[in-house]
């Protein structure tokens, strides 16, 4: 971690970096070669930016490259941990010409447009059917095995690779395959194959194949038949694991919920933050191994089910962002929908026992369906009540990733830094107290929700209900961050998988100017599909139109608050983490 | 089309002390109407009715299927006049947008 490091000043410097690939920039921008032209072709949008109405951000007007990025390192010339993941959005914002405020009133306005005309639709069966609206794409189960076996292959053999080179490879993060892979092509691609896709992680996910095979060896060992762990599906009795040189220890899976992913997340997140993890290939090899030694220690003990299921936060991520997808399971949301009568809904999946339900399917359900984006957030039901946590910390993460580069943040963190409070407990703090700031703004609005649609329904369960109507926002905050991230570096990307040894001199593509529009409307479009699945769900559970419409006001207030916000918030110029 | 799931208000509580219960407009803990299929209670009679439509369309008795009826009619006027107000907003929305935008391509 660097030291304190000042606002950057210089036009250059306060363009909003997306990538993060700022750490070693020095020796890239020397390279004359295909970085070159990035470099100029982005000094040529500078100057156009800076005749942009907002002076403030007249370089963040620049689209973000690696040629920022490279000029950022160059003048900074520190790693900018974190310089981070947030956005590209401060260019959508400075190079239009119109002031930031009608920028940030637009989008609260589109969102709460979006939820009036919404609220002409009223007619639950017509709205149900949309929704309801499947194509299914039966296959031969062979087929979907092969599939899921050459991705689980193909898993474990990328984190081989990504650790290898994180590990022995080059130290500049432009041509580390371990950065590139993990950065660009998992973190800001395959992330978004889940949900413009389909959500492929419970076969790709490598540690799931490695914990698979950690299980049939132990079961070798010990005799016992995988499949057949002793846990509870409902979740009653504790369960005893042995744990090696540490003994019995008696855990209880099912209690805790989605709690363990949910700090697993946020924990991710700050040291995503607070260290140099995107531009560190040996740093970044390190977190991955002890993620792995973690995960795989952890679902061999509780069974893949149990860990994937409920505690690994990755896993859970993705399966939110699945629920988005056009693709999905060929009923998966039946597991998913607990409502059909009065008992308490199971957490689906921490079910406890050792098989493995998301890979072992059962040769007659093997089949996906094409449904409406977003349709699959609808047939949830209620979700368990830790899940509201859950998505309400991958709301926050997004947030949270933007706000500490922010000038207005910095003002605040530097008396307090400067008084001597560690850069890490103020981080922790804004952390941990954010998140229960947005827990508690929804939990409010949930409670509004009961008053306004006049019901018996609890406000606890009204919260669980309109909680996947949140995740299309984070979907839609991640594509537009991390869309020119992709596109930016992908020819390095293929650059380094054609050839991990040797990679040739990184090649950069420059986004066009026009992309800022598409970010800005994906940002947008992302919250219009959370107030459509906020009003099919409200549909689905008010008798009535004008009820549904109705309970819905305190959710559509929150998400304009949080347009707005998020959109103030990728329009700051860049600053350094202050004391990080 | 999969049959329409029925998703019961499945949490209830007749209490007062319940945060975020004002009252409604039945006593604390003495619902308004209770459906007799899934014993789900309303804090009005019309979102019965309305329930009872909706829900359990083919289980009406005629004095339900009347209740119904009314409630639905009721529902429809007040929801004209509701969309009406839509529509007027999201009018007044786009034209205060617009006219905010041509003042500001004067004034920059």
């Amino acid at each position: 971690m660097s030291d304190q490091q000042e606002v950057a000043s210089g036009s250059a410097t306060d363009g909003r970096t997306e990538p993060t690939l700022g750490g070693d920039g020095g020796n890239v921008s020397s390279d004359s070669g295909p970085g070159a032209p990035a470099v100029a072709d982005a000094s040529g949008l500078a100057a156009r930016g800076a005749t942009a109405a907002l002076d403030r951000t007249s370089a963040a007007a620049v689209r973000p490259t690696i040629g920022i990025a490279v000029a950022v390192a160059a003048t900074a010339l520190a790693a900018t941990p974190a310089a981070a993941h947030v956005g590209s959005l401060g260019a959508v914002a400075g190079s239009s010409a119109v002031p930031l405020w009608y920028v940030l009133l637009a989008g609260g306005a589109a969102v709460g447009g979006s939820f009036l005309f919404t609220s002409l639709l009223t007619d639950h069966e017509g709205v149900r059917m949309v929704n309801g609206w499947r194509l299914p794409v039966r296959l031969p189960h062979s087929a979907l095995a092969g599939w899921r076996r050459l991705l689980g292959v193909t898993g474990v053999a990328v984190l081989v690779a990504v650790v290898l080179s994180g590990l022995f490879g080059p130290t500049d993060p432009f041509v580390s395959l371990a950065v590139l892979v993990v950065w660009a092509g998992w973190w800001a691609g395959y992330t978004a194959s889940t949900y413009l896709l389909g959500d492929t992680w419970p076969a790709a996910n490598p540690w799931r194949t490695l914990a698979g095979w950690g299980t049939r060896v132990r079961a070798g060992l010990t005799g016992s038949q995988p499949g057949r762990e002793p846990a509870e599906p409902d979740g009653g009795a504790a369960d005893a694991v042995r744990v090696p040189l540490v003994g019995e220890i008696a855990v209880d899976p099912a209690r805790w919920g989605a709690w363990p992913s949910v700090v697993g997340l946020l924990a991710l997140v700050y040291v995503e933050v607070t260290t140099p993890l995107a531009e560190d290939p040996r740093l970044l090899a390190g977190v991955v191994l002890a993620y792995t030694v973690a995960t795989v220690v952890g679902a061999v003990a509780l069974g893949p089910a149990v860990w994937f299921g409920s505690i690994d936060p990755v896993s859970r991520v993705f399966r939110w962002y699945g629920r988005i997808a056009p693709f999905g399971r060929l009923g998966d949301d039946v597991t998913g929908d607990p409502s059909d009568d009065a008992s308490e809904p199971e957490p689906a999946s921490a079910g406890g026992s050792g098989v493995d339900p998301e890979r072992d399917s059962a040769p007659g359900t093997a089949g996906l369906e094409l449904r409406l984006p977003g349709a699959g957030l609808t047939r949830l039901g209620a979700p368990a009540r830790d899940e509201t946590a859950f998505v309400v910390a991958l709301l926050w993460a997004t947030t949270y990733d933007g706000l500490v580069s922010t000038p207005a943040w910095n003002d605040l963190a530097r008396p307090v830094v400067s008084a001597g409070v560690p850069g890490l407990v103020v981080y922790a703090v804004l952390l941990v107290g954010g998140f229960g700031a947005f827990l508690a703004v929804y939990r409010l609005a949930a409670r509004n929700a009961r008053t306004w649609a006049d019901t018996y329904v609890t406000a606890d369960y009204l919260e669980r209900w309109f909680v996947p109507s949140l995740v299309p926002i984070a979907a839609g905050y991640h594509l537009a961050h991390f869309s020119s991230y992709f596109l930016t570096l992908s020819p390095a990307l293929a650059g380094v998988l054609a050839n991990p040894l040797s990679p040739p001199a990184p090649v950069f593509v420059v986004v066009p100017g026009w992309f800022d529009t598409i970010q800005l409307l994906v940002v947008l479009l992302g919250h219009v599909l959370a107030v459509w699945v906020a009003h099919a769900v409200a549909l689905d559970i008010f008798p009535g139109r004008l009820r549904p419409v109705r309970s819905q006001y305190p959710l559509i207030v929150v998400m304009v608050v949080y347009t707005t916000t998020s959109l103030w918030i990728v329009a700051q110029p860049y600053v350094a983490p202050v004391g990080l | 089309m999969p049959a329409p799931t029925v998703r019961p208000e499945t949490e209830i509580d007749g209490s007062s002390g319940e945060p975020g219960d004002r009252g409604g407009d039945s006593a604390a803990g003495s619902p308004a109407a209770r459906c007799r299929h899934c014993d789900r209670p309303f804090r009005s009679e019309s979102a019965w009715a309305l329930h009872l439509g909706e829900v359990h369309p083919d289980a009406l008795s005629p004095d339900e299927r009347k209740a119904y009826e009314a409630a639905d009619a009721d529902e429809r006027d007040e929801l004209f006049v509701y969309h009406m107000k839509v529509v007027v907003a999201l009018g007044l929305l786009y034209a205060g947008f617009v006219l905010v935008y041509m003042v500001l391509v004067q004034t920059f």
